[in-house]
């Protein structure tokens, strides 16, 4: 009696399917020429690995006006990557709405706000010695040790009455390469790349305490990178605080502090929390969230400001 | 504008009071007193006494006693109580006199059991949304394991719905479990479980009376949003000793009760425990899947009838629950080491209860009761684990002890006072008020790691924040009947609550009324606003021990409700009542983790909750028979619950978890004879609603809404069959019961099975087929 008392049962149980709809990710800003990738979703149950979607119609739209007809450039795992073939780039206060059509789906739209941008007041730099986090890789592979690292504040001034939300990227010079003709590897200076970065900014570390605000867009960026709400700092001039890895740093160094819309917010927040109840059988489910009618995903824009102003020796390439 | 309406509402209920002494000065005549059980001394609670000279009548109170005016003259009395022979007594009292009504229980001939009001009763009082359960009669049902449940009972009734398989815990009107008002003599009781919920606290061999109100608060209840849970104890047998003893599947319990000084001095002992740990020693080596459990409970009462006008009782209520685990896992050897973990578990909570009360007839017409108590209820869980690492080449061993622990503990101290003011006929006022400093510790968390030389490697050491608050109600109401065919109560509850430098106060208006229509069917209405100071955190994926209790403080506010309900109340004859109800409820300031938190989080719990609002609506169809050899009774609910917060699935409404669009309970209940009895319940309620990914979208995985699906619905089939037996020492009884009688694996939880080729969703099932057989005695 014991032993039935104390077994469970189990039989398997079948769910209503849920039918797939189109799935966008277009997460763009006013430094790129705008492009998304567009697939469908899947039932959960559904193991097959492959992503089929005819006849896409990509509509794009500035402030109800048409725009242009985006252009497929090409498919990657879960379906099609979409691009302006007019070059265009999005640019701030304006609205931008999207209309996505395919075979055998219900079409789908998304519209969102690339929000003003704050401009970057200054950024001051000191040298400080400092231990990384155990996640932190540098170019030579994880530190152990303390290494020279360059504290960086980066000043702005946020908008007041107006919900902000912010992430910072910093960049370096690209070098890159190609071989010519003759079988000689040529190096050259090609663009910005991204750069690791550390922060243990007040304000970020009370928001991430707080489980509210500050995320790190790990599916989005290279490299983990901050993002928070104007909640504490409303209408006030505030001081971001991060560490750079000084034996990273070549050449100018860019901060571009982005001014993200709502809805990129909330996406980039709820797909860095969603895996906790995945491995924490007490943390709560987290809803991903998705601003596209009919469909799933996220279409949101971002402006950005820049600030280039520390610059480091850039090596002999020749 | 509100204000002015609050100023009216208090000029109303203060000119009704005040109408009461127009028929107070004039030529009459009151009887007072008790009604009592003629063999125990028990007293009876809402016997009526009625005056059919008059066509007047009352009900006792709580505590047994009733005041009756009415002119000077020749009366008709018959007092009356369900399962009781009836009292008459004409009689032409020259002054005012008081009573007491001993009444002796009815021969089991026509009726044995009866559930639910009598129909006159329903039809006639200005309560609406009310269950009442004769205690002796919720033995009668089968139930899980032969452990007779009151709990379990009540949910058996429309509007009252269990949570998962086999839990005691009450979702009324689609609110949550911390919103009833479980009340032990007065006392509120925090966690009235025992066994994860599967079997309830109360010992129904001492209880004397069960009643539970879904809406249309009277102003005397205050301090939870959506049910009050009355059970009032017996105070123990004046006259003879006596005793009830069982022995179940699950556990044995004995009762004892009877005199110490006859008619005066009365005790009362209960006491139950399991015997799940030791009946699961002998198969622990084969079978270690059983935890070690038990779970007491035990229940003392001393009453003094000091004098014909006053008694004074001490109470004390313990219950326990205490599980350990132990595991021994030898995990993988690689080429270098080898792998052995040991893990110990132990769980558990415990409640305790000191209260002493004491009544006093302070006049004919005014009757007084008061109380202080003191509650401890304490939650907590640890779990320690040793890793041991062997080296294969050099037999060195690395040792990495870890420790985890939760504790939470509630304590109050509470005093109160009440006045039953019953000054005509018309008119029954209540007054009182009442006072409580608590003391919650509803966050510890602590994870401990040790290496083998007990250095401290890591801690994040007890995140313990106390918190103290007082809270206080005061409230007036007055039951009044404008002829026969109004009939109102209405009232007004103040409550404040003091913490973190903060009070908390609100005014909360209690209105419901009565019209009889015609002798058989009545309509009746009401509005209650209320406020509640704590709060019961669970996790949206795991309930049980990790419920955390914590209260209202600055930053987090009161939970506030205003329900309305309607009904009619139809009495088709003698023996079958339809009730038919309505109702809609708003519910603010409910609380619930915000999404990705943990319990397990050290964080402050401040910071891991969010604020949001809630609503309820639904209809409840009772039809009831209360006579006859075959009684019973079917209940069916339509309802609709949701939830709002801004930061769950971004802001939309969402089904509650509990949201259970149909509700059936069917419950037959057959006399055969006065040797047996048996009896059938048939539940059935839609699948709870939980959270699961169903889709993925760029190896994302999603679901639209919070709690965006639902379980397979769920239903059961219960019988038993007691046999009962004179004995010269007393009676005994054999019950036999079969719990899901045809095997259905109902859902207690879904889970999804990953597998490359074929993933699936399973639903686990707890209980299978479960007979049970259970000896009692009376003595």
């Amino acid at each position: 009696m014991l032993i039935n008392i104390s077994c469970e049962r189990s039989i398997e149980v079948e769910l209503p399917p849920v039918d797939e709809k189109i799935a966008i990710k277009g997460l763009f800003s006013t430094d790129k020429i705008l492009s998304l990738k567009v697939s469908h979703s899947k039932y959960i149950f559904d193991t097959t690995s492959t992503f089929h979607l005819d006849n896409v119609v990509v509509d794009l739209y500035e402030n109800e006006s048409f725009i242009e007809t985006l252009k497929n450039i090409g498919s990657f795992y879960y379906g099609l990557k979409f691009v302006s073939t007019s070059g265009f780039k999005c640019s701030e206060r304006n609205t931008y709405t999207i209309n996505v059509s395919a075979t055998g789906f219900e079409t789908v739209f998304a519209e969102t706000i690339v929000p003003e941008s704050v401009n970057i007041v200054m950024v001051d730099t000191s040298t400080v010695i400092a231990e990384l986090p155990d996640w932190y890789f540098g170019h030579l592979g994880p530190y152990n040790h303390p290494v020279p690292l360059l504290e960086c504040r980066i000043r702005f001034k946020d908008f007041s009455d107006v919900h902000n939300y912010y992430t910072l990227q910093v960049e370096k010079p690209y070098l890159d390469s190609r071989v010519d003709s003759s079988g000689n590897r040529n190096w050259f200076y090609n663009g910005t790349k991204q750069l690791p970065y550390v922060s243990y900014d007040q304000i970020v570390e009370y928001l991430i305490n707080n489980e509210d605000a500050i995320i790190m867009f790990e599916e989005i960026y290279n490299y983990e990178q901050v993002c928070f709400s104007d909640k504490l700092i409303d209408g006030e001039e505030y001081e971001l605080v991060i560490l750079l890895d000084k034996n990273l740093l070549k050449g100018k160094t860019y901060f571009k502090l982005y001014s993200i819309s709502k809805e990129y917010y909330l996406f980039g927040k709820s797909l860095n929390m969603r895996p906790k109840p995945h491995y924490d059988p007490f943390a709560e489910p987290v809803q991903v969230y998705s601003n596209i009618q009919n469909g799933v995903g996220i279409f949101a824009g971002a402006s950005f400001s820049i600030d280039s102003s520390i610059v480091f020796p850039l090596p002999d390439i020749n | 504008m509100k204000i002015k309406i609050l100023y009216r509402y208090i000029l109303i209920v203060l000119s009704l009071i005040s109408l009461n002494y127009i028929e107070v000065f004039s030529q009459n005549i009151t009887i007072s007193g008790f009604v009592e059980d003629s063999q125990t001394g028990e007293r009876l609670i809402n016997a009526n006494i009625y005056n059919s000279n008059t066509s007047k009548g009352t009900v006792s109170n709580t505590y047994g006693f009733f005041s009756l005016s009415f002119p000077v003259g020749n009366i008709n009395l018959t007092v009356s109580y369900v399962g009781y022979e009836a009292f008459q007594k004409e009689m032409t009292p020259a002054k005012d006199t008081m009573i007491i009504f001993a009444l002796k229980p009815a021969f089991e001939i026509e009726e044995v059991i009866v559930f639910g009001s009598k129909a006159e009763r329903i039809l006639k009082s200005s309560q609406m949304s009310l269950v009442t359960l004769p205690a002796k009669n919720i033995k009668t049902l089968p139930v899980l394991l032969g452990e007779t449940d009151a709990l379990k009972t009540m949910q058996l009734f429309p509007g009252i719905q269990s949570g998962t398989e086999g839990s005691s815990a009450l979702y009324v009107r689609g609110g949550g479990p911390d919103q009833n008002l479980i009340l032990i003599d007065g006392v509120p009781v925090y966690n009235p479980n025992h066994l994860f919920g599967f079997v309830s606290m109360f010992n129904t061999d001492v209880i004397k009376d069960i009643s539970i109100i879904k809406g249309g608060f009277p102003a005397r209840y205050g301090g939870r949003l959506s049910s009050v849970v009355d059970i009032r104890l017996k105070e123990g047998n004046t006259r003879e000793m006596k005793g009830n003893g069982s022995v179940g599947l699950i556990s044995t319990k004995l009762m004892m009760e009877g005199p110490l000084v006859k008619d005066k001095i009365s005790f009362l002992f209960s006491g139950r425990r399991s015997y799940i740990d030791v009946l699961k020693k002998p198969v622990e080596k084969f079978d270690n899947a059983v935890p070690d459990y038990f779970f007491h409970d035990l229940m003392g009462k001393i009453s003094y009838k000091l004098s014909g006008k006053s008694n004074i009782s001490l109470n004390y209520y313990s219950n326990r629950d205490k599980g350990k685990e132990d595991e021994e896992v030898k995990a993988d050897t690689d080429d270098d080491y080898s792998y052995k973990r040991k893990e110990t578990s132990d769980y558990g909570w415990n409640t305790d209860i000191l209260a002493l009360h004491g009544n006093y007839i302070v006049s004919k017409n005014l009757f007084l009761h008061g109380g202080i108590s003191y509650q401890k209820y304490k939650a907590f869980s640890n779990n320690n684990q040793v890793e041991i690492k062997t080296d294969l080449v050099t037999d060195s061993v690395e040792i990495t002890k870890y420790f985890e622990g939760y504790r939470t503990s509630i304590k109050d101290v509470t005093a109160g006072i009440d006045f039953d003011f019953i000054p005509s006929s018309n008119h029954a006022i209540k007054f009182g008020m009442n006072y409580i400093l608590h003391g919650y510790d509803p966050d510890v968390n602590a994870f401990t790691v040790y290496s083998q030389d007990s250095i401290i490697i890591g801690n994040t050491g007890i995140n313990r924040q106390q918190i103290s608050a007082r809270e206080t109600g005061l409230y007036i109401e007055d039951d009044f009947s404008i002829g026969d065919v109004i009939k109102s109560n209405i009232g007004l509850r103040f409550s404040g609550f003091f913490v973190d430098d903060q009070w908390y106060l609100s005014l909360e208006p209690r209105i419901s009324a009565r019209v009889l229509v015609s002798p058989k069917w009545s309509m009746k209405v009401a509005y209650s606003k209320m406020s509640q100071h704590v709060h019961l955190l669970s996790s949206a994926r795991i309930g049980l021990t990790t419920d955390l209790w914590v209260p209202t403080t600055s930053r987090i506010k009161p939970q506030t409700s205003e329900q309305y309900a309607i009904g009619i109340v139809i009495a088709l004859n003698e023996a079958v009542n339809v009730s038919l109800e309505g109702y809609y409820k708003l519910m603010n300031n409910l609380l619930a983790y915000k999404e990705g938190a943990s319990y397990m989080n050290e964080n402050n719990w401040e910071n891991l909750v969010e604020e949001g609002k809630g609503r309820s609506f639904g209809v409840e169809l009772l039809v009831e028979k209360t006579k006859g050899k075959t009684t019973g009774w079917l209940g069916y609910t339509l309802s609709r619950s949701e939830r709002q917060f801004e930061n769950i699935s971004f802001g939309k409404v969402f089904p509650f978890r509990y949201d259970r669009t149909h509700d059936i309970s069917l419950v037959i209940i057959h006399r055969f004879s006065g040797k047996t009895d048996a009896a059938l319940t048939w539940v059935y309620g839609t699948g709870n609603a939980v959270t699961f990914w169903t889709e993925k979208f760029f190896g994302i995985d999603y679901f639209e809404h919070r709690n965006n699906i639902r379980m397979p619905s769920y239903h059961r089939l219960d019988l038993s069959l007691n046999r009962h037996k004179k004995k010269k020492w007393g009676e005994q009884t054999w019950s036999f019961g079969i719990y899901n009688t045809y095997n259905r694996i109902n859902p207690f939880y879904l889970k999804y099975e990953y597998d490359p080729i074929r993933p699936r969703i399973i639903k686990v099932g707890l209980f299978p087929i479960l007979p049970s057989v259970t000896y009692s005695l009376k003595f």
